[in-house]
């Protein structure tokens, strides 16, 4: 697309008010081929070039090469630079080349796993390459599961299935184990945390069942953008990964923008709704013939930015008005797949996405990228941004922060964004409490012997010996033998998601299944009376019938949609165990983490206005975890408000850096804790860290081991921060909160209070009194500060008044 | 913090235990001795009923003077002593493997075999039914000679993906009526069992189980791929399960072996070793070495060869 004329005649429209606030420019790159020093059989070379492939990248030339040498891999590129044929090719060469062989394909998830199965059946077929595949899932019907065993040469499947389905049954699959080369971890930067700590167990699982069969098959593994691609790959693989970078992949042009909405009220605390600014930039894209993605924070604001595109090209050209469509989880597997091939053939011109359109599911480059919010993470921003871009074509970027402080601190320090490293992926296959479930398991699997155990971490073998204990396990001969009952890999999830199911269904239209929400999501998005988007049309939820599973929705024309309000509380059950942690008490033990969708509000569509109010009656959602509270003493308090600061901001914002703090001593992603500030189980205020898991994985024990560690840590990153008044890396928290809202509508917030924080970890922490920044603060307002920029000069100054004089004359 | 680790990785475990008890049969409350505690002698009188044959039958096979208990088996109460003691086979070594073999004429074990034997015999040569309609699969083992008819039941550590330990044969040999059973004394032995199996059954050319075609036979295929070994199973096999579905219908509550036994022919196991304890009963052998219990899991594996026979007899002598 042509960028500049774009944004001349966007620019030059009426709605534009000084939207764009920085422009960051990426520059083009060429393309850079290698050649094989070995050629590829004729019969790949002719299925390739059939597909327009004729020469190869320097990054796809240097993994296959690594591969063919045995060489484990971990592939990095951009997006779209051809990441699939770095495995793709060694693989379908070996299947040429040897008739036994066989691979097996990892997808995160199983719409991830048919998308990749569609890439390989176009090189398969009367005039191509002929090898069976398949995805072997939870749809899998039993008749084709037990040809796939035999036949299927490429299989594509997803951890859980693995973890659940295969590798507890693997005599059946003996053939295909004793005959595996290949195996290939896609989008390994979603295995991390909690589930990437079970997804590297069950892939240390796995190759104890290739070695048992005979087999040791070569690794390839690729990955989005990351801080730390190899050691991920590392240890999540258990094999040393060679890193694969260096992108050969022709890129165009790409213009990044941050379009902030206009403020439209005299104290500029209010701002034009982000979403209807991302409509209307959608709209003018479509009209433009420009193929756009738009990614959002939730699945409601997808629904209603779809919505408001739709109208506006329904003023402007009718036809294309059915040319826009909403991309999110909740839709049945069948509409995700007709949107995705609209997409990719060019019929859709604009898709509203959540982050389920983020993995690499294939639906084309699209010219242009809308980021609607910061999406949590500048990996993900990225890889947001890295859907724009057709080859060597021009493409635009633009990112629309939301009117949150969070959003606006980006809007404001663009250098904070484009200077700052993609996140870490942190896992711990080690951790003592998902290691239980994982031998338990392997032991099922194959004898465990000791040198095994002992490789797979420090408290394995101590872990083993309990389990012999406990009568799970019989030492002999060296080696742990399995004599529990029952099937030890059906006690353990790899994810760490509720894995509730609810229906929505239509009862004026038969019945019908329109979609599927989480349980999560559920008592906040289709509670009764809730209007449910679905395709950007409305429908009324009339009743949830929680023990069912059920919510019964009809097709009803409002103009307004609903945002239900959560509370969240935690509340303490047993204590079991406290310390007087220098001044402070410190306390571990089991907690409780309530929700309760208590009321809803009704937004009008376009004005955002509150039309009205209802209550939700709906049991409360619990979260029975261990947790660690820190209760600071009172003083401290007093010494906060003694500043004329609010002492509760400056222990959220403490609490937001323990989050990002903890996860590096306790080898957690920040998702995987919770932090918060609650005085209801204590005499006063305590900031509450908890495991966002049931019953806990041992990260707020650890964490209560090391407090003084942390602590340190967490005054050294907010001293260190080089921002002002607080920012999304100290004590404004970088996780957007309740991901199902929508933040146009909700509350504006504001970034904790960094200097109330640093007054009362110098107090906590025993040291000299921290004298705090005069407030700049007017009473719930945050100030923001003017750009800066070089002082006209002085001659200069007096022309343009004089020209502004004569410009007023006129007119 | 070890300490404290391993405390909650016991809760950890409990949870599990929880959640697969609610996936699968409840563990089953245990009242014996404490499994690290000193093994109690069995008291007079209880807990074993009658060893020699289990059953409890009108046809008085009790030895005189014990009365029949009608207790329900509980683990650790048998007699200890070692398998050489309990159940005198031998050990087979071959090629570095061994396991142990308890190769019996079956009258040693089941005195009525005297009168049984050869009624089966007489059944095979003569049946009153010709193995016509539902009786049609078991026309082949009116066809074949009675020495190349193997029945076989095994015994496992679980219901899938486990290894058994235990495989019992039955066959007539030097016209005997033999029970041949092969056993792993621990966990590695049991590919040795899996490899002598091998060899043994390329003698047959009838295999007769009961629930075979569903369990034992996949089972063992499962075993063998798992060791990668190789295996070729007899000709034809004739799964008594489905004959008896067909033909007794629903004149008995269920079709189990033992329902059989009580309702067609007639009797009832005493102190039998129920088939959900049996894997605990191995592995607490393997453990500790003592083949008090498993001596008679191995007898109840072959009550239930014995019970498979007889119900041959009955079905093609048109008594079933």
């Amino acid at each position: 697309m042509d960028v500049s004329k774009f944004l001349k005649k966007v620019t030059a429209e009426d709605f534009y008010h000084g939207q764009v606030v920085h422009k960051h420019a990426i520059p083009v790159r060429g393309a850079r081929y290698g050649e094989l020093t070995e050629p590829l059989p004729a019969e790949l070379v002719r299925v390739l070039e059939r597909d327009g492939i004729e020469k190869l990248y320097v990054h796809q030339v240097e993994a296959v090469s690594a591969l063919r040498k045995g060489r484990d891999v971990v592939i990095v590129t951009s997006t779209a630079s051809g990441k699939t044929l770095c495995y793709n090719i060694p693989v379908l060469e070996r299947l040429a080349v040897d008739g036994e062989s066989r691979a097996l394909y990892l997808y995160p998830t199983k719409a991830l796993a048919q998308d990749q199965l569609r890439v390989l059946k176009r090189y398969s077929g009367p005039d191509g390459l002929s090898f069976e595949a398949g995805t072997y899932d939870g749809d899998t019907p039993t008749s084709l599961r037990r040809k796939l065993r035999g036949e299927a040469r490429i299989l594509l499947t997803n951890p859980d299935m693995l973890h659940s389905g295969i590798l507890p049954n693997h005599s059946k699959w003996a053939g295909f184990f004793s005959r595996l080369n290949f195996v290939v971890v896609d989008e390994i930067h979603t295995y991390r945390g909690i589930f990437g700590s079970h997804v590297a167990n069950a892939m240390m699982r796995l190759q104890r069942i290739c070695e048992h069969y005979g087999s040791r098959p070569v690794f390839a593994a690729s990955s989005a953008t990351i801080a730390n691609p190899g050691e991920h790959a590392g240890k999540l693989l258990g094999r040393k990964m060679k890193v694969i970078k260096r992108d050969g992949a022709p890129r165009g042009r790409k213009q990044f923008l941050f379009w902030n909405p206009p403020t439209i009220d005299v104290g500029d605390m209010e701002r034009r709704s982000s979403n209807i600014e991302a409509a209307d930039l959608v709209t003018r894209l479509v009209l433009d013939d420009v193929q756009t993605i738009a990614f959002v924070r939730a699945r409601v604001v997808s629904e209603v930015i779809t919505r408001y595109t739709r109208d506006g090209l329904g003023e402007r050209r009718a036809r294309l008005r059915d040319t826009v469509y909403p991309y999110r989880g909740g839709y049945l597997p069948g509409e995700r797949r007709e949107i995705e091939r609209k997409l990719f053939e060019g019929e859709l011109k604009g898709v509203i996405s959540t982050n389920a359109l983020e993995l690499g599911i294939d639906v084309g480059a699209l010219q242009a990228s809308i980021i609607v919010g910061y999406p949590g993470s500048i990996a993900s921003a990225w890889q947001q941004a890295g859907r724009a871009g057709r080859g060597s074509e021009e493409a635009l970027i633009i990112f629309i922060p939301y009117n949150t402080p969070l959003d606006q601190y980006l809007a404001r320090n663009p250098d904070y964004f484009f200077g700052r490293n993609p996140e870490n992926a942190i896992i711990d296959p080690g951790n003592p409490h998902i290691l239980l479930g994982h031998i338990r398991a392997a032991a099922f699997e194959l004898p465990l012997g000791a040198k095994e155990v002992e490789a797979m971490g420090e408290y394995a073998p101590a872990i083993a010996e309990l389990l012999e204990e406990e009568r799970e396990l019989n030492y002999v001969k060296g080696r742990w033998y399995w004599r529990g009952r029952g099937y030890p890999s059906a006690d353990v999830s790899l994810r760490n998601i509720s894995p509730d199911i609810y229906t929505i269904i239509d009862e004026k239209e038969d019945n019908t299944v329109i979609g599927t929400i989480d349980g999560a999501s559920a008592f906040q998005q289709v509670h009764p009376q809730a209007i449910y988007l679905h395709e950007a049309e409305t429908y009324f939820v009339r009743d949830l019938d929680v023990d069912k599973k059920i919510a019964f929705v009809e097709k009803t024309n409002v103009d307004y949609y609903t945002q239900s309000i959560t509370e969240t509380q935690v509340k303490v059950d047993r204590e079991e165990k406290s310390i007087d942690w220098r001044i402070s008490r410190l306390a571990f033990g089991d907690v409780s983490v309530t929700d309760l969708t208590f009321m809803f509000r009704k937004i009008k569509f376009g004005s955002r206005d509150s039309i009205g109010y209802g209550k939700c009656d709906l049991p409360p959602q619990v979260l029975e975890t261990q947790g660690l509270w820190i209760v600071p003493p009172a003083g401290v308090l007093a010494l906060v408000r003694n500043w004329g600061r609010v002492p509760g901001e400056g222990l959220l914002g403490l609490s937001s850096v323990l989050r990002e703090v903890v996860p590096l001593f306790v080898m957690c992603e920040p998702l995987d804790i919770g932090t918060t500030v609650n005085s209801r189980s204590t005499w006063g205020p305590a900031i509450y860290l908890y495991d966002k898991y049931p019953g806990g994985l041992g990260f707020s024990l650890k964490a209560y081991d090391l407090v003084e560690e942390i602590m340190q840590a967490a005054l050294e990153l907010i001293t260190s921060c080089a921002c002002k008044r607080g920012c999304p890396s100290c004590v404004g928290s970088p996780i957007p909160p309740f991901s199902q809202l929508d933040a146009d509508v909700g509350g504006r917030g504001m970034i904790p209070d960094k200097e109330a924080a640093l007054v009362i970890l110098h107090h906590l922490l025993g040291m000299e009194p921290y004298t705090p920044l005069p407030s700049e603060r007017k009473s719930g307002e945050e100030e923001i500060e003017r750009p800066k920029g070089k002082p006209l000069p002085a001659e200069l100054e007096v022309k343009l008044r004089e020209g502004l004089r004569k410009k007023r004359g006129r007119s | 913090m070890i300490d404290r680790r391993r405390h909650n990785l016991r809760s950890d475990l409990e949870a599990l235990k929880k959640k697969a008890e609610g996936v699968f049969e409840p563990r089953k409350h245990r009242s014996g001795a404490p499994p690290d505690g000193p093994r109690q002698p069995a008291a007079p009188g209880t807990g074993v009923g009658d060893e020699a044959t289990g059953w409890d039958t009108p046809a008085g096979m009790k030895k005189p003077g014990r009365a029949p208990l009608h207790q329900p088996f509980v683990p650790g109460r048998r007699p200890p002593g070692t398998l050489d003691d309990l159940v005198t086979g031998e050990e087979v070594a071959a090629g570095g493997e061994s396991f142990y073999r308890v190769l019996k004429e079956a009258e040693l074990v089941w005195e009525r075999t005297a009168t049984f034997f050869p009624e089966y015999l007489e059944a095979l040569s003569n049946p009153f039914t010709p193995g016509e309609g539902v009786l049609r699969p078991l026309r082949i083992l009116t066809e074949t000679v009675p020495e190349e008819i193997c029945y076989l039941d095994i015994e496992t550590t679980g219901l899938r993906m486990c290894p058994l330990f235990l495989v019992g044969l039955m066959y007539p040999s030097g016209g005997k009526l033999v029970i041949d059973q092969l056993m792993a004394r621990d966990y590695t032995e049991e590919a040795a069992v899996l490899r002598f199996l091998g060899g043994v059954l390329t003698r047959f050319t009838v295999l007769v189980t009961f629930n075979g075609l569903t369990f034992d036979i996949p089972f063992i295929m499962d075993r063998i791929k798992y060791s990668g070994l190789e295996l070729s199973l007899p000709a034809h096999h004739v799964d008594l399960l489905t004959v008896a579905r067909r033909t007794i219908g629903d004149r008995t509550p269920n079709h189990r072996l033992q329902t059989l036994e009580r309702f067609v022919l007639n009797r009832k196991r005493i102190g039998d070793v129920p088939g959900s304890e049996i894997p605990g009963v191995y592995h607490e052998f393997v453990r500790t070495g003592d083949a008090g219990d498993i001596a008679g899991v191995i007898h109840h594996n072959r009550l239930d060869l014995v019970s498979m026979l007889q119900l041959v007899t009955l079905f093609l002598s048109g008594r079933g």
